[in-house]
């Protein structure tokens, strides 16, 4: 081995690199697909919106938003529609901060998406009253300007954060000044905003205001949804014209917009680990083959000398492992740098040891496998080669 | 010689077919990916404002209260509340500045039968064209007076005259915005900056606001806007007024000055003006302070290049590492097998030099071939990617320079890998070889 020291170093070298790309890639990936697989808490297969704008003057929006109302509930296969001021899993809509005391200074403020929507909020997503009760028609204020609500639903989350000891039903949250009763909680749902630290915080506020934009939230039975999305549009401006209505969207579309970049990075990673693996054997191949080439006699003349065909496969295994085994030992140093690196400024978390070791023993066993077949054909060099003088 | 040279490397790399297939796509492979991250990479970097990227600066100012957050690494909004672009315009009439902020509308024309449109629209001031270089293929902007007259008078862009009229001059026409009707003054050439720096709120590489209108007639119509807006403090907002006058911010407020002495200048009236708000209870942190940053800085500040870009041209980099060393590895087998043979080229007078030349010429030629191939798989993947995903059309595209750096890096790297190993077997005894011949 130590004869030929440079291809040594660049097989080395090459085990090191390899380990540190594919254990940190590996890594990214599980956290990504962990971020992608949270739980919604909707069903978002039965679920699809659509925006309106509503631009002409003559038409009184509250009036009109109750007929839109009744209209999509109406329609068979639709388990219940209304309309809201956002959508979850959308990336867009409206927050807005929450304290348990009347006083600002001082006190804890807890930030959630806020959702304005009258009392079949909860039925058209989905969620079920965990504790407390649900919405009813008197509940619900039709306002014009900031009107604030005398009732409100929160999400188990923002009930435990607002309120660590529980019980968070029948107390009074405050936004202003003005006290606003928690009625109820619901389980669990994510908000607008997958990537915020408070997309578990949401609140449902029992207020409809007649704005110009308007989103609807459509929950349908599972097979009707694309029959009931192909002509919402028409039906919505048979009932009035005044308005642009904008293509509906499923919300299993707009979950995966979200996570976008998360898919991309997932693939593009996979991608390169597999190559990287494919290219690393290869290498290690060829490196047997020309050492074998490289050794015939030497061989030749070890088996002259009593070797059995068994003892050069070992002997090449053992070398393949040894010159491996001190990849490795780079290639960790190399990886915890480099996660090292990710943390500090990709804000990346530290890697579990337990990718790195998967990736060493996948390792070991990959270059063992590449350097079989070289061994195997070293082993079958024929003795007399030795006696031979070229 | 260059090309006996070639013939050489021809000649030599067909002798090993498989040998030469495998180096080539390992340096395919390696310069495919990682050209792929850097055009995903680059296309974000890139400058859309080279003309004016040091002159044109994007104002902040630190109005938050003691315990306000925003999501930037030194907690300054990105945008400025209609009070402070008012005032700040007023103070500094000499200096070139604007105020705007997206808003929409359903457009009608004057034709019944033409079925309303919604488009978002950007509310700004007369010198925003001329800032931002936006030329015109028919008339202008508004007058400087409609800035503080307002009147509703509209410029629209390239694409929607198209849309509305089928393109030509239709300067004066009225079209309806919401219901209003407006004047068209201009009609504006495409502009489409990539990444949409003016205005980064709702995505970094939207398509820009085909109508423009007057930012003055905010007020006026209490047009929304479509885009941010940031409140830090419980803040009752009942009327449009309410919001005009309010700490939320939802302006993108851009200063053009020609020199660092214009710069500082401006920053010392900014301190000034934050002192004297001090003075009237707002502006309370202790880092209460106005801040400029330039085109380049604003898109580094608001992190357009993004983290997962930067981590997949690194991640790639290393990539394209292994697979050059792979190659410096398989160089080195294939060299040092046909040293016999460069013993008797050396034997029959060639110099070092020329050996040493004639391997580099080959390992040249290599990756001039797993360049090549590799911009093959570049845009294969850049394919995939324009069609996988939503929005990657503007982003997964490879410009001129690219695809002139991808066979550049890829010969660059292979010869610098292929150098070890010509050395090598340009520095053996050509007498050993002879010798066992």
């Amino acid at each position: 081995m130590l004869r030929n020291k440079s291809s040594v170093i660049l097989m080395v070298l090459q085990v090191a690199l390899t380990l540190a790309v594919v254990s940190n890639a590996a890594y990214i990936i599980n956290e990504r697909l962990e971020l992608m697989q949270r739980n919604s808490g909707l069903d978002e297969s039965q679920l699809f919106s659509f925006n309106i704008f509503t631009f002409d003057k003559a038409i009184d929006i509250q009036q009109q938003l109750e007929l839109d109302e009744n209209m999509l509930r109406a329609i068979p296969g639709v388990n219940d529609a209304v309309a809201i001021n956002q959508v979850p899993l959308t990336g867009s809509g409206d927050s807005s901060g929450y304290r348990v005391q009347i006083e600002e200074s001082g006190a804890k403020i807890v930030q959630a998406g806020v959702y304005r929507a009258d009392e079949h909020v909860l039925k058209t997503l989905g969620l079920t009253v965990i504790e407390g009760r649900d919405f009813t028609q008197d509940d619900v204020i039709y306002a014009t300007g900031a009107s604030q609500p005398n009732t409100v639903i929160i999400t188990k989350a923002m009930a435990d954060e607002l309120f660590p000891d529980g019980n968070a039903v029948g107390k009074d949250i405050y936004q202003f000044e003005q006290p606003i009763r928690i009625i109820g909680i619901v389980g669990h749902m994510q908000g607008s905003w997958l990537g915020s630290s408070y997309v578990n915080n949401n609140i449902f506020i029992p207020v409809v205001h007649p704005r110009t934009f308007k989103r609807f939230l459509i929950n349908t039975d599972n097979t009707a949804i694309d029959r009931i999305m192909s002509n919402i549009t028409q039906k919505m401006l048979a009932l009035n014209k005044g308005r642009v209505v904008m293509e509906p969207n499923k919300l299993t579309d707009d979950l995966r917009d979200q996570y976008q970049s998360d898919d991309l990075m997932v693939n593009m990673l996979i991608i390169i680990i597999s190559i990287i693996l494919f290219i690393t054997a290869l290498g290690v191949s060829g490196m047997a083959i020309f050492n074998v080439n490289r050794r015939k006699r030497q061989i030749g003349t070890r088996r002259a000398l009593g070797a059995s065909q068994t003892d050069i496969i070992t002997q090449f295994m053992i070398e393949n492992f040894l010159m491996t085994a001190i990849g490795i030992i780079i290639g960790i140093i190399l990886s915890i740098f480099l996660n090292g690196y990710l943390m500090e400024y990709f804000s990346s978390s530290r890697i579990a040891i337990s990718y790195i070791m998967a990736t060493t023993i996948g390792l070991v066993l990959l270059g063992q496998l590449a350097v079989l077949f070289p061994a195997k054909s070293a082993a079958s060099i024929s003795p007399a080669i030795s006696t031979r003088s070229v | 010689m260059f090309f006996y040279y070639l013939k050489l490397a021809k000649k030599s790399l067909l002798k090993t077919p498989i040998t030469t297939a495998l180096m080539v796509l390992a340096i395919a492979l390696g310069i495919g990916v990682s050209m792929n991250a850097l055009t995903l990479n680059h296309v974000r970097s890139v400058n859309p404002m080279p003309e004016k990227g040091k002159q044109l600066f994007a104002l902040q100012l630190q109005t938050m209260n003691k315990i306000g957050t925003r999501h930037t690494y030194d907690d300054m909004p990105m945008q400025v509340t209609y009070q402070d672009a008012i005032n700040i315009q007023r103070m500094t009439p000499s200096i070139r500045q604007i105020s705007s902020v997206k808003t929409g509308f359903a457009i009608q024309t004057q034709d019944p039968d033409f079925a309303p449109i919604l488009q978002s629209a950007r509310a700004t001031q007369s010198d925003f064209f001329e800032m931002f270089n936006i030329e015109f293929l028919y008339g202008g902007s508004w007058g400087k007076e409609i800035d503080h007259s307002p009147d509703n008078q509209v410029v629209i862009a390239e694409e929607l005259n198209e849309r509305l009229f089928g393109g030509g001059d239709n300067l004066g026409k009225n079209i309806y915005l919401n219901q209003n009707s407006y004047r068209i003054v201009g009609i504006s050439k495409s502009w489409n900056p990539k990444p949409k720096f003016y205005d980064l709120n709702n995505g970094q590489f939207q398509r820009s606001e085909q109508v423009y209108i007057p930012f003055s007639l905010l007020p006026v119509h209490e047009y929304p806007s479509w885009g941010n807006n940031n409140g830090w403090g419980p803040e009752k907002i009942d009327t449009y007024q309410d919001k005009l006058n309010s700490e939320i911010m939802w302006i993108q407020y851009w200063v053009e000055l020609e020199n660092n002495d214009k710069k500082s200048d401006f920053l010392n009236f900014l301190a000034g003006y934050v002192e004297q708000q001090k003075k009237l209870g707002r502006f309370e942190r202790d880092d209460a302070r106005g801040t400029l940053r330039n085109v380049e800085e604003w898109l580094e500040y608001n992190e357009v290049v993004g983290n997962d870009s930067n981590i997949l041209v690194g991640i790639s980099f290393m990539f394209l590492a292994v697979c050059l060393i792979n190659t410096v590895g398989l160089l080195l087998a294939k060299f040092l097998k046909r040293a016999p043979e460069i013993g008797v080229r050396r034997a029959l007078g060639a110099n070092q030099a020329q050996v040493f030349l004639q391997h580099l010429v080959e390992v040249g030629v290599l990756g001039f071939l797993g360049g090549v191939l590799g911009l093959v798989i570049a845009n294969i993947g850049l394919f995939i990617l324009r069609n996988q995903y939503d929005g990657f059309d503007v982003l997964a595209t490879m410009d001129m320079s690219m695809f002139i750096a991808a066979p550049l890096i890829a010969i660059s790297a292979t010869v610098l890998s292929g150098l070890y190993p010509a050395w090598r077997v340009c520095t053996t005894l050509p007498s050993i070889h002879l010798k066992t011949q």
